[in-house]
């Protein structure tokens, strides 16, 4: 496990938590251009 | 405050009748021995609803070649779990195949197209039927108002005209682009097809207003990346029309993958570093629950969602971004491409 995150490059100070709907799971329809096709699911979910 | 997650994704198989060389699927060798058992897939819906997950996306692999496909969805429709079936469409050129998944529909399909012809099919997926794929795609946006997505890597560069424009031709109502992030390879991350934040930048933000034209404004960007490294009006733009997001899901805590074991993962490019397993580390909501907000499961989310870089610290565009894919940091260094333009 130590090893794996060791693989990310990331400064290690912490963030503020997001907030709101996340690109691929939300129920409004973020993100979709305004298609209104509500998107709740990104491709791979990753 | 406990984290329950909205989403789940569920990878039912391995295998595909496509080989496209940026998929994570690569690392399995898409086998075909690896498809999720269905009483395990019944047992974790059952979980999912308890836990009050709403909404599952089924992936693999390709799902449309799992063969309890039909029988999980009766499953979710019957519990009133919805579903979204990611695929390449491919399989339903076959019209006795797409009858029958007319019988046992998922509530959404999103379709996802790899290539713009033969010769581009046959360079990233290593199938030349691009016909049939074709087909099988005009077939869903045919009966359905959806949106389809793509893959931007290094395979369509200095395409993706052709590439949206193929989508629309193909009847997508909206249009989704999304960054090839890097694989895991061997137990380490690459990105051999990821596109050079230069050029994507260059490529993505030139060709925007023909984008906006040729999909009649129906079009949506999954980025990946620190939103300063683009042109400030272009971010304005996206984010005024509601054509980007505001990070994934990793970033919000908001869902959960389960791999065709049971195993589950942060994030499905982690599947190296899966956090437990059904039947092992839990078997009810209330286990569940307890492991994803647990220490170790608490620890992963701090220490990768960290700032990749002390710049990102007061910038405003940083509530939307949060400085980009985390994998996308396994690969680069932040500090080198992060901009403090980014603060207004």
């Amino acid at each position: 496990m130590k090893e794996f995150l060791e693989r990310f490059q990331v400064s290690g100070i912490e963030s503020p938590k997001a907030s709101g709907n996340a690109q691929n799971d939300a129920e409004c329809g973020d993100g979709c251009g305004g298609s209104g096709d509500c998107v709740d699911g990104c491709s791979d979910g990753c | 405050m406990i984290n329950i997650p909205k989403v789940a994704w569920l990878t039912v198989n391995r295998t595909c009748n496509l080989r496209c060389q940026w998929c994570y699927g690569t690392s399995s060798g898409f086998s075909s021995e690896s498809d999720m058992n269905f009483e395990l897939a019944e047992k974790i819906v059952l979980l999912l609803k308890d836990t009050g997950v709403k909404s599952i996306v089924v992936i693999g692999g390709e799902p449309t070649l799992w063969k309890d496909l039909f029988k999980f969805n009766d499953l979710c429709n019957g519990l009133s779990i919805k579903t979204n079936l990611v695929t390449n469409a491919y399989r339903f050129c076959s019209e006795q195949f797409w009858l029958e998944y007319l019988k046992h529909p998922n509530t959404r399909i999103e379709p996802s197209l790899k290539a713009f012809d033969e010769q581009s099919s046959w360079l990233i997926t290593k199938n030349k039927d691009f016909e049939g794929i074709r087909d099988g795609i005009q077939r869903v946006t045919g009966k359905f108002k959806i949106q389809v997505s793509l893959v931007y890597s290094t395979l369509v560069e200095n395409r993706l005209l052709e590439m949206v424009s193929t989508a629309v031709g193909l009847g997508a109502f909206s249009v989704r682009v999304g960054v090839c992030t890097p694989m895991s390879v061997n137990g380490k991350f690459v990105a051999p097809f990821t596109v050079s934040y230069d050029k994507m930048v260059s490529e993505i933000s030139s060709n925007y207003q023909r984008l906006v034209d040729i999909t009649g404004g129906k079009i949506s960007f999954t980025l990946n990346t620190p939103l300063c490294i683009w042109p400030k009006d272009f971010i304005q733009d996206v984010i005024a029309q509601n054509r980007i997001g505001n990070g994934c899901q990793f970033q919000h805590r908001s869902g959960v993958v389960f791999d065709t074991d049971g195993k589950v993962l942060l994030c499905n490019s982690m599947f190296e570093c899966p956090v437990g397993q059904y039947g092992v580390d839990f078997s009810d909501s209330q286990s569940f629950l307890a492991l994803l907000n647990g220490e170790k499961v608490d620890g992963i989310y701090r220490h990768i969602n960290s700032y990749p870089s002390k710049k990102c610290i007061g910038c405003d565009l940083y509530a939307r971004c949060h400085g980009g894919c985390p994998i996308m940091w396994t690969v680069y260094n932040a500090d080198r491409i992060v901009r403090p333009t980014g603060k207004e």
